[in-house]
């Protein structure tokens, strides 16, 4: 077998020999060097590669996060912070109405800004926080109807999306991941429920309660938003009991403080 | 039997929600909205020191403001919500380099706080995630800088043709409509000096006739 490849070696061997003596040694380094610039030329790539991904997921993962922890308080509190520093600018110096009509204007939007943030901020937090609990206890005393009607409900959503992703279209990747989203929690109820109740018959409660588990790992987001689907319920009821008297209270407030001597029966004013 | 129903109703919501944050989001919006024309309209109505001619206009009013600020900030949160969700799948369209993947999950893992999610599984987080980013801004910016110029010009039409039909004439751009409730014979009858028992009276004699206190006569 060697004998039969030798002269195919010695070929070979004699080819690189003539090769070498034709390169002179400059040359080789050239070569050398060249070979080790795309090399390094190549590394830096694939550096700025992994940089510009680690920025990307990195941003990625904020948004994630951002999505699954913002809660109800939080856009109550953006639309309140970016309403005051507006809208009475826009109220003041609207030019269609008059000087008095303007100041009234201005001070009724304040009030009704500030009354409506801190209460519906306040409200809305504390309900998330409570929400949580109700969610949980109501997951722990296990109703047979409400749970077999949550699962058609479930599958009902879950074939809704599908039959959405069949008919194709644009969204039809959304629809794809909704519906199985959906089918994925039908089968994940059960072991909620089923932690939950051995938790609590170990005497543990909301407070102990981790959801590291696979199990229950998506248990903690829904619970956050049965909080914030209460929360909605709660500041709608609030805002009937608290905003009507307070508004008026708070303008009159600030009516005497800011424009001294108006005329009570001119409280309200107009825009 | 109610508890059992509110308590699936709260379910189905939070199952959608998880599905789907930002539309939860526009919903939560929507409410807070209508809860505020409501209180509004009724505090109106309950303020007894408003007068009644007023409160017919302030009612319209305050409607007209929900109706505008409810429109705008439906159209233009839903229409975020579907930017930002197409604006994020075309970013990551182009992440299908699996080359770096494992050294930028090293590297993100020794970075306190982050490497919690793999890219490939939180896609459609990230999706969601972008639209109730967009939607959030879009809501503050519907409510905040577009509805209330437009609320205010509507509001500014109304005023003024609430006027002309109360008072049947043009409003003085001058004078709010409160001023007009002072009776006219007290300020535009010219009456000598004496015939003032109340300095001030005279002094804000200026205010709504347009003559210079000095020169009464």
């Amino acid at each position: 077998m060697r004998h039969f490849f030798q002269p195919f070696l010695l070929i070979q061997f004699e080819k690189r020999r003539e090769l070498q003596e034709s390169l002179s040694l400059m040359q080789i380094k050239a070569l050398k060097n060249s070979f080790e610039n795309v090399l390094l030329e190549k590394k830096a790539i694939f550096e700025e590669d992994v940089k510009k991904r680690i920025f990307v997921e990195k941003r990625i993962e904020r948004v994630v996060r951002f999505n699954k922890n913002v809660e109800t308080w939080h856009q109550r509190l953006f639309l309140g912070v970016a309403a005051i520093s507006s809208q009475p600018f826009y109220d003041y110096f609207n030019r269609n109405v008059d000087q008095d009509t303007r100041k009234y204007s201005a001070a009724r939007t304040v009030a009704k800004i500030i009354v409506g943030t801190s209460e519906g901020c306040l409200v809305r937090f504390l309900a998330v926080r409570y929400g949580k609990k109700i969610a949980f206890n109501c997951l722990n005393n296990k109703n047979d109807v409400v749970v077999e009607k949550l699962k058609e409900f479930l599958e009902k959503r879950s074939k809704e999306f599908k039959e959405k992703f069949e008919l194709g279209g644009e969204n039809a990747q959304e629809y794809k991941s909704s519906a199985i989203k959906f089918n994925r929690y039908k089968d994940k109820l059960n072991d909620w429920i089923d932690e939950v109740r051995e938790h609590v018959k170990n005497g543990g409660n909301f407070n102990n309660f981790t959801f590291e588990s696979d199990k229950t790992k998506d248990l903690e987001q829904y619970l956050k938003e049965s909080g914030n689907v209460l929360s909605v319920g709660a500041a709608f009821l609030a805002g009937l009991m608290i905003d009507i008297p307070m508004t008026n209270k708070v303008l009159n407030w600030g009516m005497d403080i800011f424009f001294p001597g108006h005329c009570q029966k001119n409280i309200g004013g107009s825009k | 039997m109610a508890f059992d129903y509110l308590k699936r109703k709260v379910a189905e919501h939070a199952f959608n929600a998880m599905d789907n944050k930002a539309d939860f989001l526009k919903k939560a919006g929507i409410v807070a909205i209508l809860t505020t024309v409501i209180c509004q309209t009724t505090a109106v109505l309950l303020n007894k020191d408003v007068p009644q001619k007023e409160k017919k206009f302030m009612f319209a009013q305050e409607v007209a403001d929900g109706t505008i600020n409810l429109a705008i900030f439906w159209v233009l949160t839903a229409a975020c919500i579907k930017y930002g969700r197409n604006l994020a799948a075309g970013w990551t369209k182009d992440i299908q380099n699996d080359k770096v993947f494992e050294k930028v999950q090293d590297a993100l893992k020794k970075e306190k706080g982050f490497g919690r999610y793999n890219i490939h599984k939180v896609k459609n987080g990230y999706v969601d995630g972008l639209g109730t980013i967009i939607s959030l801004i879009g809501s503050v910016v519907a409510s905040n800088f577009i509805s209330p110029p437009i609320r205010n010009y509507a509001a500014s039409l109304y005023q003024k043709e609430h006027m002309e039909q109360t008072f049947n004439k043009q409003p003085n751009s001058q004078n709010s409509i409160f001023d007009k409730q002072v009776p006219n014979n007290v300020f535009t009858q010219q009456k000598p000096l004496s015939q003032y028992n109340n300095m001030s009276v005279f002094l804000n004699q200026s205010k709504y006739t347009g003559n210079n206190p000095l020169r009464p006569f």
